[in-house]
């Protein structure tokens, strides 16, 4: 058998040889060289994303890490005392008495939750009913003063009648003070940071250098055990 | 002289040495192809590997990174939230309401001379006014400085009630619409 299958070999080697030599060349090509590329391609793909994504986490760490802590946490502060994440009644309280003091208005009565508030887009409001009285004359820079406050509130209503002659008369205001609870997704690891634009900048600037009161702080506060 | 040759070998023996010699060439074309094909498939297996290695590396790179985001999460937060304030807080600081905007408008345009007895500025902006007018004149000045407003913010002027009372005092009570 061995004997006639090398003489088969002798007579056929010619075509035998390239043969074998062509189907190993084929096994390799078809079983290494092409999965191989194929895997090279597509994991070029995936490198390069990795990459892009490498660059970005790096650029965003520099950036993050360029980041003034300490002027952050006062822009926080600054931006909760303008529109605070809940409904801030001392703080609304403490910032009427004092403008209505400044525009030489005496208050009367101050309800705060008072009608009902307004959910938008933008966020919700408490009711203020504020009974004052004053000057007439300075009515006008009163009820400007409360809008331009950088605690973001709005007059809603203005009744007025004249109390006892002369200029003093008395005012009951609606004022709405606005609130938005802090949102729950603020960014991901893969989000990319905010820029602020120049007119945020300066926005920002603007409510840094206001006297606002303290936002209240976001926990709840108080007695540990209410029955201690 | 030129030179005889004889060749005196058998016929069989020379066309195995053709054959022999078509043989050699064939095995060192196929041996030249396959170790070509292996060389190729060697170097597309080892820049796999390179490849893959450097996957690695990067990936490793990204979980430092992602590790590092994680750490400095707490100042990206203050920026979502600096951000995502402002944006309210621009549509809302520095613009004044309507009702505010009704009340000057009204400031500026009552003649000095009458008195408010009650003005109201409601939610829609509109405003109910109540006044005590000294005189006819003064009554004409306030009915055609409030219907003839230049800055046209003023759409409609009632007149829901008027009383002439002693000392010729005018009682007047408007309801001002606004635009």
């Amino acid at each position: 058998m061995n004997k006639d299958l090398i003489k088969f070999y002798k007579k056929y080697r010619l075509f035998i040889y390239p043969a074998v030599v062509a189907v190993s060349s084929l096994i390799l090509i078809i079983f290494v060289m092409i999965p191989q590329i194929g895997t090279f391609f597509k994991s070029a793909r995936q490198e390069s994303d990795f990459r892009v994504r490498s660059e970005f986490l790096d650029t965003k760490v520099s950036a993050l890490e360029s980041l003034d802590e300490a002027g952050l946490s006062r822009q926080v502060s600054d931006v909760l005392a303008s529109l605070p994440g809940e409904k801030d009644f001392a703080g609304a309280i403490y910032l009427l008495a004092g403008l209505a003091k400044e525009n030489g208005f005496t208050i009367g009565t101050l309800t705060l939750g008072a009608g009902s508030g307004t959910k938008s887009s933008a966020g919700e409001s408490f009711g203020a009913r504020m009974e004052a009285l004053g000057p007439k004359s300075l009515l006008g820079r009163f009820l400007s003063a409360i809008e331009s406050s950088p605690r973001l509130m709005r007059v809603t209503g203005i009744e007025i009648s004249s109390a006892r002659g002369g200029d003093t008369i008395e005012v009951s205001l609606a004022i709405e003070a606005l609130f938005a609870p802090i949102p729950v997704n603020l960014g991901s690891v893969d989000s990319p940071i905010p820029q602020l634009s120049p007119a945020e900048e300066e926005l920002i600037a603007r409510l840094s250098g206001s006297d606002l009161p303290e936002p209240l702080p976001l926990s709840p506060t108080g007695k540990s055990d209410l029955f201690e | 002289m030129a030179k005889i040759s004889i060749n005196l070998l058998p016929q069989e023996y020379l066309s195995n040495e053709i054959k022999q010699a078509k043989f050699h060439k064939v095995q060192l074309l196929s041996s030249a192809a396959i170790v070509l094909v292996a060389f190729l498939a060697t170097i597309a297996v080892g820049i796999r590997y390179l490849q893959s290695q450097n996957i690695r590396a990067v990936e490793a790179k990204i979980v430092e990174g992602e590790e590092k985001v994680i750490e400095l999460a707490g100042r990206q937060t203050s920026l979502f939230l600096i951000k995502n304030r402002l944006s309210t807080i621009n549509q809302y600081l520095g613009i004044t309401s309507k009702q505010v905007s009704t009340y000057a408008l009204l400031e500026r345009l009552l003649p000095s001379r009458i008195g408010i007895s009650a003005l109201t500025v409601d939610r829609s902006g509109d405003a109910q006014l109540v006044a005590v007018v000294p005189d006819i004149l003064t009554l004409d000045d306030l009915i055609s400085d409030l219907t003839s407003d230049s800055s046209g913010k003023i759409s409609r002027v009632s007149v829901e009630s008027l009383n002439r009372g002693r000392e010729d005092t005018y009682r007047i009570s408007l309801k001002i619409q606004t635009k």
